[in-house]
């Protein structure tokens, strides 16, 4: 048996399930191209439920691409992936769209249209019934500051309103796993932490990022992909132990202490 | 099925917006009405001929523009990132493709039987006893499935081009085609783009119905087929 977030909390009661150090992601053997060069290359990560995990990569677009071969966008040459329990995209509201959120650096969303309709149409996609889907859009709307705006355009709030929408309608089906590649960048760095403290004890979040320092604070593990492969992967404590910043030079660091004592990736799950 | 249902309104909507739904809708029914203006000498041999010639023109240019719409509007939402928000949400991308294709198909075949009232009423002002019906409204009938076919094809060059080629090479494949089946007319063999061909050469025609009911058929069968490999063509893509 797999042991996921979805895992009953009776289950997830019980020490010996605990010691099983259940995962919300796993990938294994994960390769893909593009255009001659290979972002992901026979790539296996492993990532503990309730784990808040930044992925910095070299080159900068393997990490976005692991997060888009993830969440299902982009297909890789090569491997399988299991998000929640769940081995690929299904089509039943139940499974996938319920239990896996992204967001991408683009907010995706019709411009015209207003934050309640946009969340009122992520909540019919994922078939909840009214009273639920009205439920959770005043709560999100509170968290997420646009109660004010939330029956205007989109377009008249600008990129930082649409990229908070797309947060919204992300967490609109409470998801165990959360992949974020780039996210809410047209906000102002303090309101970016706040909203990127996802609540959830239980909840995996994956953040892709060009600049690891603005991430300090949200995530309690780093993985650093080198041409395709996984280089590091380690708690942030293992950071701060050495004396080395949450920045791309220090996490390299890390990365280059970690091959020179024979132990490329370190244990961060459990 | 609701999903659909849920898209194809977005579909429309969006249309609304963007006011595509009123130019795939508009262009036909505004070349229906200018075939009331085409001049005597140039109106035919026949009242209901000339009609159908000038309105099978009008309808060519109207569907080449829709497939052009339907290609563009497709790979824009690929790249402005709306196909993928459905897809990360477990929606098939097959759905969004087939949203898009009732949008516009739904449009542009209500444009056409609408542009065709104006082309008949255009047919009996000029015919000396009151024509019969039937030959003209299966011709129709065949021509809005040539045009189903024409925004699957633009759909489907959609979910692999960016939005201005895919535009452009819908228009002049569309174009093209539909311009060799109004130039050389096989009649007797039914092609998807037939409807158009019996439109614009209604006089010549020796079973109308029959031919026109042959080339819906095949029409509408090109169209599955085109959005059976747009389906598969979105669904290998990266969004």
């Amino acid at each position: 048996m797999t042991l996921t977030s979805s895992t009953p909390d009776a289950l997830w009661a019980s020490r010996s399930v605990r010691l099983l150090r259940p995962a919300a992601v796993l990938c294994e053997g994960i390769s893909r191209t593009v255009r001659g060069e290979r972002l992901l290359d026979d790539l296996t990560l492993v990532v503990g439920v309730g784990a808040r995990l930044l992925v910095v990569s070299r080159p900068e677009e393997s990490a976005s691409m692991l997060l888009r071969v993830l969440s299902g966008l982009a297909h890789p040459t090569a491997g399988t992936v299991q998000l929640a329990g769940v081995a690929r995209a299904d089509n039943s509201p139940e499974g996938w769209a319920r239990r896996v959120g992204y967001v991408g650096p683009e907010a995706g969303i019709y411009s015209w249209m207003t934050p309640r309709e946009v969340l009122q149409l992520a909540g019919r996609i994922a078939e909840y019934d009214a009273p639920h889907r009205r439920r959770r859009i005043n709560a999100l709307a509170e968290h997420f500051r646009f109660g004010v705006q939330l029956d205007e355009p989109v377009q008249r709030g600008g990129e930082p309103l649409a990229q908070r929408v797309a947060l919204a309608a992300a967490m609109l089906t409470d998801p165990e796993v959360l992949l974020l590649d780039e996210p809410l960048r047209s906000l102002d760095p303090d309101e970016r932490a706040r909203l990127l403290a996802i609540p959830g004890r239980r909840r995996t979040v994956l953040i892709a990022s060009r600049y690891p320092a603005s991430e300090a604070g949200l995530v309690n593990q780093v993985a650093l992909l080198r041409d395709g492969r996984l280089a590091l992967h380690a708690p942030v404590k293992e950071l701060d132990a050495r004396g080395l910043t949450l920045s791309q030079r220090g996490i390299e660091a890390l990365a280059d202490l970690a091959m020179a004592g024979g132990q490329p990736t370190a244990a961060a799950n459990g | 099925m609701r999903r659909l249902r849920i898209l194809t309104r977005m579909a429309l909507h969006e249309m609304w917006i963007s006011f595509r739904l009123i130019l795939v809708i508009g262009l036909p029914v505004l070349g229906g009405m200018m075939v009331i203006v085409v001049p005597p000498e140039l109106a035919g041999a026949t009242a209901v001929g000339g009609a159908g010639f000038w309105y099978a023109v009008a309808a060519c240019a109207a569907i080449c523009i829709a497939s052009g719409l339907a290609a563009g509007t497709l790979a824009h939402e690929r790249q402005r990132g709306t196909v993928a928000w459905m897809a990360v949400r477990a929606v098939p991308r097959s759905a969004v493709l087939l949203s898009w294709f009732v949008a516009f198909g739904f449009l542009l075949a209500s444009g056409i039987a609408l542009g065709s009232i104006g082309a008949w009423l255009a047919a009996i002002a000029r015919a000396d006893s009151p024509p019969d019906l039937a030959p003209f409204a299966a011709s129709i009938g065949a021509t809005a499935g040539a045009a189903l076919a024409s925004v699957a094809g633009g759909l489907l060059l959609g979910t692999f081009l960016r939005t201005g080629p895919a535009a452009a090479l819908a228009v002049a494949l569309s174009a093209a085609i539909l311009a060799a089946a109004i130039a050389w007319p096989l009649g007797g063999v039914p092609l998807p783009t037939g409807g158009i061909a019996l439109l614009a050469h209604l006089d010549a025609a020796t079973r109308p119905v029959g031919d026109g009911l042959q080339s819906a058929g095949a029409a509408l069968a090109a169209a599955a087929l085109l959005l059976v490999l747009g389906g598969a063509g979105l669904e290998r893509s990266d969004l």
